[in-house]
């Protein structure tokens, strides 16, 4: 097995000889099979083995990036020399001060399950064809879609101030599209459930909620346009928490473009609103010993009943800025840059149940899912509800079809009056049900 | 790299195999960054691969190498068979291709001046002037802008088990400002975009006042435009949204995989009258130049003009092999794969409503009370419901035949089958300012689309008020 650090070092010493005042490199190896599910049926099964090593070098803080896919030591050395020479071409930027410097992160527990990497795709199918047999036994005329996989990835991060970190993480998933059609009446949803370890992943269930909720979603109706409360349920929620997060990445304040600019110590949400960003929970999704730079991760408040408490930095903007950097440099692949982002979202809990927000909304809509990004220059929000229900006397009474949402994002997430104390959890991240006030819906006059 | 490829073609055989293919690619991309007055980043990765695929036993098997060599090509396509033969026993429904005779050719994008004869220098500097101006535009106001550049090279090839050997090298180029204003508490951005197959030209062709100073001009007006209404309206489409809505509410209808997965509203309605009779939709991959347009499709088949729609009347979908002997018809290649890592699916190129006879004027007139929308943002579709959302730039009020109050960004969304039999006017343009990436299946994929000003006598507007 290729050493991936000593790979990463040698084009990062590389880079250096070649003129650059200081690099990183990000060697990564993923090997994945995934199996495709087309009209309910095996479609296809399929292995990638992708591997390849990505180099920043700054000149004066101008930046040269390029990457290459292979893991080749004179394909590691030209790569580099090409970023060097990229970043002697770019013009300086004096905002970028410096790379971070090594510093020692906490192990996180849960990354990488050696049972996952033994698996071949034969569990993948298996997993598909449960998902499919799981949907049929909701309703026979059932249609599904989608797929299972499997992946093993190692990574390792090297820069020219010493920061030399490695690691390995797998992951398992699966999501399946179910539609039920009953004439022209169509109903439609996706479920999915993904995991590091076995352990955490339950696929059972996966195929019948699918079923289930797209047969929920027949009869779909028109409703009148109005203002009136929404119940966000918990994939919403998590939208809503993660573009709010999304908007208080620093680079994009920094640059003018966020609708937080200015508000960090001001109220944004209402006081039952506390998002926790944890980098380092067990056997998360988002969590890792350090962020996409080295920079260790760790657990951040970033709204605190209603108050955004900081601005997510990475070490371009934390220079910038000279404010602390909080460790959220995010770099998914060999193929990408840096940017910055959340990581494993906990929103604090209310102590209302669930079906008690909803037995509370004389008349309102629940939302399961829907285009709820906003323009994150402005905040604005105007997105259909692809999955939703009007909510008449405390009851999800039908499903909504062709029905908006307009709202400015703060003004949103001002009006939460209630959070639910049940949630649902995917491996580090928590998804509340949530109840915003006056949230303007499109539908007919 | 045909004997290589052709080598494993050949060894495909051996194994028993109904079909099988194999694509390599080598892409350079060079980009360029510049925002608040500093070009400090500068991108040229290095792609390079190959990805084979097999039919065995009516199952489909995919496998792909970063590494273009002999052993690494027998290695991968070994693991693409076995992968077929692992669900092998679960074939209810086999996989099967079209026969096509085989194609030998070498393709090249023709360009004026291609990308890698022009310095990285010259590309900044010409980036550059590009920003300047939009900053300049009103500078009391302007508080980011970001102009990007990049074009894209791509050495690629496609060979098949019926013969076929095609080489093509084809040429993008794109480049796209944004720009952020700010008055008050009050911030608004403009955009715009210019994505061709072609080279460097596209840059000098391209002036400042049409392209980054129209980014900044914009923004400064949504300074002062109001929130949208909510409800339904009868809309205006843009030729820019025209696209988003064509490509969002029928083209991803209109793929044949949907309709044989039983995934979309156009299931059994060939022959059947699915849209308003004035209305006739085509995905043509042969338009000269358009960011969508390819010679051969990742199949090896070559590009066509696929009239979707004639006056009202479903024709056909886009199909690949598969689809197409799925459905008994020829192929038209329409199957493109992103990168060697990932396997061809049915895919848009430049999607477009024909151009009627009204002009914009004309349709303004006839609108007591409406909304226009300018500019295509994003856009999305749940195929098998056939409910669509567009986003929209910009947008105005049409009050008694006439342009009222500026609006802000919105979305409208809408049911495809009523939305196109609810189009009741089309202007005599045609335009294509929709060039971008279009995501299915996970992979990306250039796009253009386009078509006349159009009004769809109700859509819903998620607005604020």
């Amino acid at each position: 097995m290729k050493d991936l650090l000593s790979l990463g070092r040698i084009a990062c010493d590389s880079a250096v000889k070649a003129g650059a005042d200081q690099a990183d490199v990000f060697v990564q190896e993923v090997r994945s099979v995934s199996v495709s599910v087309e009209k309910s049926l095996i479609k296809s099964c399929n292995i990638i083995h992708d591997y390849g090593l990505s180099i920043r070098a700054f000149r004066n803080g101008g930046m040269g990036f390029s990457f290459t896919m292979s893991l080749k030591d004179e394909d590691a050395v030209e790569t580099s020399k090409l970023a060097a020479a990229l970043a002697r071409t770019a013009q300086p930027d004096p905002d970028f001060k410096t790379l971070p410097d090594p510093r020692e992160g906490k192990r996180v527990a849960g990354l990488y399950d050696g049972g996952v990497e033994a698996l071949g795709v034969e569990k993948a199918v298996e997993w598909a064809m449960l998902g499919i047999d799981a949907a049929k036994s909701v309703t026979e005329d059932i249609v599904t879609m989608g797929g299972a996989g499997v992946s093993v990835e190692r990574h390792a991060l090297v820069n020219s101030l010493g920061v030399a970190v490695e690691d390995q993480m797998t992951s398992v998933g699966m999501g399946i599209f179910a539609i039920v059609k009953r004439g022209s009446d169509v109903g439609s949803y996706m479920e999915f459930d993904s995991a590091r370890r076995l352990r955490d992943f339950q696929p059972e269930p996966v195929g019948r909620k699918a079923a289930e909720e797209a047969v929920r979603f027949l009869g779909a109706k028109k409703v009148e346009t109005a203002t009136l409360p929404v119940v966000f349920g918990p994939l919403a929620s998590n939208t809503i928490f993660a573009s709010t997060c999304g908007a208080a990445n620093a680079e994009s304040v920094q640059r003018n473009r966020s609708f937080l600019v200015g508000m960090k110590g001001r109220s944004v949400a209402s006081e039952h609103v506390t998002i926790i960003d944890n980098g380092l929970f067990r056997a998360g999704m988002a969590s890792a010993p350090y962020d996409g730079e080295g920079v260790p991760r760790r657990e951040t408040a970033i709204v605190e009943n209603g108050v955004l408490k900081t601005y997510l930095h990475n070490s371009y903007t934390s220079g910038k800025a000279g404010e602390e950097n909080t460790g959220h440099a995010a770099r998914w692949s060999y193929r990408g840059g840096v940017g910055i982002g959340p990581t494993n979202l906990r929103p604090k809990l209310g102590d209302w149940g669930r079906d008690e927000i909803i037995e509370e909304t004389r008349e309102g809509v629940y939302v399961n899912m829907a285009a709820l990004s906003p323009n994150t220059v402005t905040g604005d929000i105007s997105g259909t509800i692809d999955f939703g229900f009007k909510i008449e006397n405390g009851e999800l009474a039908f499903p909504v079809k062709n029905t908006m949402l307009g709202v400015n994002m703060v003004d949103l997430l001002r009006s939460i009056d209630a959070v639910s104390k049940d949630y649902r959890e995917e491996p580090g991240t928590i998804m509340p049900t949530v109840r915003a006030l006056n949230v303007r819906i499109a539908g007919g006059r | 790299m045909e004997d290589l490829v052709k080598g494993v073609v050949d060894e495909a055989g051996m194994y028993g195999v109904e079909f099988m293919d194999i694509r390599t690619l080598k892409r350079r991309h060079m980009s360029v960054t510049v925002q608040d007055g500093k070009a400090d980043k500068v991108y040229a990765p290095i792609m390079f691969g190959a990805g084979i695929r097999v039919l065995v036993d009516g199952m489909w098997g995919f496998a792909s190498t970063n590494l273009v060599e002999k052993e690494e090509l027998r290695g991968c396509l070994r693991d693409a068979v076995s992968m077929a033969k692992v669900a092998g026993r679960r074939v209810l429904e086999r996989g099967e291709v079209a026969e096509i005779k085989p194609v030998r050719d070498v393709v090249r994008t023709q360009v004026r001046r291609h990308p890698k004869e022009v310095t990285l220098e010259e590309k900044m500097t010409a980036v550059i002037e590009l920003e300047k101006a939009a900053k300049s535009y009103d500078p009391q106001h302007v508080v980011n802008t970001i102009v990007g550049y990049t074009d894209i090279v791509s050495e690629e090839t496609v060979s098949n088990t019926f013969g076929t050997y095609i080489e093509s090298e084809t040429v993008r180029t794109l480049i796209s400002c944004s720009v952020v204003v700010k008055e008050g508490d009050v911030r608004q951005s403009g955009f715009e975009v210019r994505g061709r197959l072609m080279g460097f030209e596209l840059v000098e062709e391209t002036r400042p006042e049409a392209f980054s100073v129209e980014a900044a001009r914009k923004a400064v007006s949504l300074l002062k435009a109001e929130k949208a209404p909510a409800g339904k309206f009868p809309v205006i489409l843009s030729p820019a949204v025209t696209g988003l809505f064509t490509h969002e509410a029928f083209g991803h209808n209109a793929e044949a995989d949907h309709v044989w997965a039983r995934s979309s509203i156009l299931e059994g309605k060939v022959g059947e009258n699915v849209t308003s009779d004035m209305v006739s939709i085509i995905d043509d991959s042969t338009m000269q130049g358009l960011h969508g347009s390819y010679t051969y499709d990742s199949e090896g088949i070559p590009g066509s003009r696929r009239v979707l729609v004639d006056k009202g009347v479903l024709k056909g979908f886009m199909h690949s092999l598969e689809t197409a002997k799925k459905f008994g018809v020829p192929p038209n290649g329409s199957a493109r794969a992103q990168d060697h890592q990932a396997i061809p699916v049915v895919r848009m190129s430049n999607t477009y409503i024909a151009p009627g006879d009204a002009s914009v004027d004309e349709i303004i007139e006839e609108t007591r009370e409406g909304i226009l929308l300018k500019g295509g943002y994003w856009g999305y579709v749940f195929v098998e419901r056939g409910e669509f959302t567009c986003n929209a730039e910009e947008a105005w009020m049409v009050r008694n035949g006439e342009l009222a109050e500026h609006l802000r960004n919105v979305s409208v969304s809408g049911l495809t089958l009523e939305a196109l039999k609810n189009i009741d006017l089309l202007s005599k343009d045609l335009e294509f300012k929709l060039a971008g990436t279009c995501g299915k299946s996970g992979q990306g994929m250039a796009v253009d689309a386009g078509g006349p000003y159009v009004r769809v006598r109700e859509l819903v507007v998620g607005g604020q008020r």
